[in-house]
């Protein structure tokens, strides 16, 4: 296993990854056969409906016992098992390249984590940076195509510095299908982040948002008069940081946070907060296991 | 208002930029420091809320700013000294003089170990019972004054100074003491506009001056008191009984040199009868003692007879207690019950004659007085060219040269005398003077002592022209014919006349002084004034805490000095073998060696029948009269004299005084106004009235009197100011934490 492999996964975290399975709220129509159930109704042998005969249906379908009862024809119908499409949007802003360990190698190691699972379970996995490199994801099923997401991965580079909208309608037009998408990203979008989640949740998908911040973000460590840059667009922001400003700045942190979840609530999506100093494997095995991201 | 500066003009300039500055820097733009963030999204959000708060932001920094600014002008203000008119209630200036003589070591104090510490006791109390408004100082004074604390409130300070107070075995002088409290209690005041340490020009405050005393000083008559209203506290008792010795010599017989004479005076101050022994110690040896009695009030002679050829240390002692300590007779000052001397040995002084000749210097040089102390060498003027005399002369071995009619090339170092010729620098002569009439002769000089020169017959001489600094002992009419100048510290003693003079027939006189009766005299002075001879056989006593000069052989440079206590130090020798010994107030023997060679020893012994008559006076006198209305009575002695002359000799003040009092018509005899040239007869009652002085005492006595002061407001706006950079301080800590 290639060096970067084991920086985002450990051999001990993959053991533990193989025994989970990724959670979809949602019934998708995927393209081909797996492991998911359907909300087609197929040839399967898990009994779904019952409806009239009509005349071309094929005879062997009909519940002979109900027309024994009925004496009227009837058919059985089928939910037909699909498999699902897993998507893991990282959001790799230069906003992302903070902390210690940065925001963006703890969101490449989640979505290795949640990826790989897919893979394991036969799922059809895309993880992709939002932006260009973004066009690059390969699409991956099967757990011999792990190497190849890490690949990808270890190739994501901070300072693509696309706003969440325009990737997620980048993503969106490039990839027609739906299923489970987890974006992990920030929310750090002077546009903001509502249009890129409404993007998401008009193409019907599982979506999962996993707010990440590292604990420098959430209390900063400064004091003082600063003239504060910001890494993106170099914006300045002078301040005198004094206790009541510290206060101030959490509230406000707070405040985004709780509308953040609050947007997410409302529309269906799942919002979770993550730090960067928790552990990627507790946070994948037990964090995203108690918010039903993975089972 | 009225305000007194605290700052020259550029210290203002310079505080008045303090100011500028704060106000410069809260303009200038603060200097932040650039730090990378993520994003300033959430940062942004949250200034945003605070520029809702901005007033409030900008207030909370000009309020600092504010307060800096109203610290640094209340600093600036209390700089100003503002301050207004004010009144001062003082109810008390006290000086008060503590007696620290010899007369004070009495123990007839009570409970307490001496009169000294009673008095301190009384002054102890005194200052305890001290307002704060009130202010004192303290003087301890014996025969000189000494200011142990000068004004003030603080009563500790008081307590202390008096605690440095030590008891002295000096003789008293109040006049000093008097002098210094007047001075110190309304020391000159000026007024300057822009001095920092101004006073105001005030009048002289009254105070009251407190002597705690035994009274043991004479009246002092010549100390106006002015403002200062006196009072005495005596300690001690009235009935004090003591015996002292007032005076103790040696001398030998000068017939049989081994044989020495110790006679000492003896004196009962009490008011009882004693019978005592007086024991000699010489050499710390006994060698006689004598019973003494003493009627009450008298004295009595105690003589013994020693045989010592040398040297010899005499102690005379008063057996006023036995073995034990006990007292055998009542006497509580036991300072003069010891007295001290010394047989010494004659110094003879070397002295060196250059003359051709001339037998009246060389018999006055021989008389039976002269050869005792003087040792005699005679050399023509030749010698003045010898390798030795300009070794004797440069190494100081002679104590006096006589140059008779000549003169070296450089001067000895050596006193000198010269008669009938110069030395060779720094004198001049004028011309030659027929025949010389003495006008004026300087008998207060010791080289002049006993003489009587003004039927002295001179033919010829030339006046002198000395150097600066010299005395003239005889003037004639055509200036000064003998005069005392001062060489580096020795002297010369130049006469501008020969006794002698050279003539075809061989020496003729010049002058009959040789036939006089003066003359030896004269030459004995010379030989005691400037060769430094000492005859008398007996050691000089002085009193205690006198400054003591002692000749020695001017060739010495160091000698060593050993005090009573036994203390050995070393002294420099000044030129002319004069030697200065300070610091003498502990009673005994103190000795001059040099390498174990004894050189001199003096004495230090009380000797003041003043100071050991313990008898404690209810009444002292201190100014005028009439401060203790003292009425004079004129006896036969004053029979006849002018009012003036009178007063003067009743000892009721200074001429000076008695003539002011006379002009003022304040003198009274038998209750009459009286004029000064008003004749006097025995009976007659002298008064003087001063109803200034009397209306200033009652006025005095009124109680608490108004000071005017300067109220001062510069320590209440330092406080403010404090206050609001305290303030300052508590708001700039909130604004960074």
């Amino acid at each position: 296993m290639p060096a970067a492999a084991t920086e985002l996964l450990s051999p001990d975290l993959i053991a533990r990854l193989e025994r989970l399975e990724l959670v979809s709220r949602q019934m998708f129509r995927g393209r081909m056969k797996g492991e998911r159930r359907s909300s087609r109704k197929g040839q399967s042998v898990e009994f779904a409906d019952f409806r009239n005969y009509v005349a071309g249906d094929d005879l062997r379908q009909i519940d002979w016992n109900l027309y024994a009862r009925l004496d009227q024809l009837f058919l059985k119908l089928f939910l037909e098992e699909e498999d699902l499409h897993f998507y893991a949007l990282i959001d790799a802003s230069e906003s992302m390249n903070f902390g210690d360990p940065t925001k963006l190698h703890v969101a490449k190691q989640l979505a290795a984590c949640l990826g790989y699972v897919g893979l394991c379970r036969a799922d059809r996995v895309k993880v992709a940076a939002l932006g260009p490199t973004g066009n690059n994801a390969p699409v991956m099923r099967g757990k011999s195509n792990l190497w190849r997401m890490l690949q990808y991965l270890d190739s994501v580079q901070p300072g693509q510095n696309v706003s969440l909208y325009e990737g997620v309608k980048d993503f969106a037009l490039r990839n027609s299908g739906s299923g489970i998408a987890v974006l992990i990203t920030d929310l750090l979008d002077k546009a903001g982040y509502e249009q890129a989640l409404r993007m998401l949740i008009s193409r019907r998908m599982d979506v999962y948002v996993v707010h990440l911040l590292a604990p420098e973000e959430l209390e900063p460590p400064l004091q003082g008069d600063l003239r504060l840059v910001d890494s993106e667009d170099g914006d300045l922001a002078e301040v005198t940081i004094n206790r009541v400003l510290l206060e101030r700045y959490k509230k406000t942190v707070n405040a985004f946070v709780d509308t953040a979840k609050s947007f997410c609530s409302r529309r269906s999506i799942t919002y979770l907060l993550a730090r960067t100093d928790m552990p990627v494997d507790e946070m994948v095995t037990r964090y995203l296991r108690e918010r039903g991201v993975v089972r | 208002m009225s305000y007194l500066p605290a700052l020259q003009s550029w210290q203002w300039a310079v505080l008045g930029l303090v100011p500028i500055g704060i106000i410069l820097l809260y303009f200038l733009k603060l200097r932040r420091q650039p730090l990378t963030v993520p994003s300033t999204f959430l940062w942004s959000r949250t200034i945003e809320d605070l520029h809702v708060n901005s007033l409030l932001q900008r207030l909370r920094r000009s309020l600092l700013l504010l307060l800096q600014l109203l610290v640094v002008g209340l600093a600036a203000l209390a700089l100003l000294r503002p301050g207004w008119p004010s009144i001062d209630q003082q109810d008390e200036r006290l000086v008060m003089l503590l007696d620290t003589s010899a007369s004070m070591r009495a123990t007839d104090a009570g409970d307490d170990k001496s009169r000294f510490e009673a008095a301190r006791r009384l002054i102890r109390d005194r200052i305890d019972r001290m307002d704060d408004s009130d202010v004192a100082m303290l003087i301890a004074f014996n025969d000189r004054a000494e200011v142990l604390q000068s004004f003030t409130a603080d009563r500790n300070r008081l307590r202390e100074s008096l605690d440095r107070a030590q008891q002295s075995d000096r003789p008293t002088n109040l006049g000093d003491a008097l002098k210094a409290a007047a001075g110190l209690a309304n020391p000159n005041r000026t007024s300057e506009a822009g001095n920092a340490r101004d006073y105001q020009v005030a009048d002289a405050l009254p105070a009251e001056l407190l002597i705690y005393s035994d009274g043991g000083f004479p009246n002092v008559t010549d100390f106006d008191l002015g403002n200062l209203k006196a009072t005495y506290i005596p300690v001690g008792t009235e009935d004090a009984a003591n015996v002292a010795i007032v005076a103790f010599s040696a001398q030998r017989n000068p017939e049989s040199p081994e044989e020495v004479e110790a006679f000492a005076r003896i004196i009962n101050t009490g008011k009882q009868p004693q019978t005592l022994n007086a024991t000699l110690l010489m050499d710390g040896e006994f060698q006689d003692a004598i019973e003494v009695a003493l009627p009450p009030g008298e004295e009595a002679g105690a003589p013994f007879k020693l045989r010592n050829a040398n040297a010899a240390e005499l102690q005379l002692t008063l057996d006023v207690k036995d073995a034990r300590g006990k007292a055998l007779i009542p006497d509580e000052l036991e300072i003069d019950d010891v007295a001290y001397t010394a047989i010494v040995p004659l110094r003879t002084v070397s002295v060196l004659l250059v003359s051709t000749g001339n037998r009246p210097i060389e018999l006055a040089l021989n008389t039976a007085e002269a050869g005792k102390v003087c040792l005699l060498e005679t050399v023509p003027p030749s010698y003045l060219e010898s390798d030795q005399y300009k070794e004797r002369a440069s190494t100081g071995m002679d104590d006096l040269i006589i140059y008779d009619r000549s003169a070296p090339a450089q001067m000895p170092l050596s006193n000198t005398v010269f008669i009938g010729s110069l030395p060779p620098t720094d004198w001049k002569q004028g011309e030659l003077t027929s025949p010389v009439l003495l006008i004026d002769i300087d008998r207060t000089h010791p080289v002049m002592r006993f003489l009587e020169v003004y039927a002295l017959q001179i033919v010829e001489g030339r006046p002198l022209v000395p150097p600066a600094g010299s005395v003239d002992l005889l003037t004639a009419d055509s200036g000064p014919m003998m005069s005392l100048a001062p060489r580096e510290g020795y002297q010369d003693l130049v006469i501008g006349f020969e006794i002698l003079s050279d003539s075809d027939g061989g020496a003729v006189f010049n002058s009959d002084w040789p036939v006089q009766r003066s003359w030896p005299v004269f030459v004995l002075n010379i030989l005691r004034h400037l060769g430094g001879a000492v005859e008398t056989s007996s050691a000089e006593t002085f009193r205690p805490g006198e400054t003591v000069t002692m000749r020695v052989d001017n060739r010495l440079s160091t000698v060593q000095l050993k005090r009573p206590s036994g203390q050995v130090e070393t002294l420099q020798v000044q030129p002319g073998g004069n030697v200065v010994i300070s610091g003498t107030d502990q009673v005994g023997l103190y000795s001059l060696s040099k390498e174990k060679v004894a050189l001199g020893v003096f004495s230090v012994n009380l000797f003041d029948p003043q100071e050991s008559q313990l008898e404690r006076a209810a009444v002292r006198q201190i100014g005028p009269v009439e401060q203790f209305d003292t009425e004079y009575l004129v006896t036969e002695t004053q029979a006849g004299m002018t009012v003036a002359a009178a007063m003067l000799d009743l000892d009721a003040g200074t001429e000076p005084q008695i003539t002011a009092w006379l002009n003022k018509g304040v003198v009274r005899k038998n209750g009459s106004a009286a004029q000064a040239n008003t004749k006097v007869r025995t009976g007659d009652r002298l008064k003087v009235i001063d109803e200034a002085r009397e209306n200033a005492i009652l006025r005095a006595e009124d109680g608490a009197s108004d000071v005017a002061t300067r109220g001062e407001a510069w320590r209440w706006l330092l406080l403010v100011a404090i206050g609001f950079l305290g303030a300052e301080w508590l708001l700039y800590t909130r604004r960074l934490l």
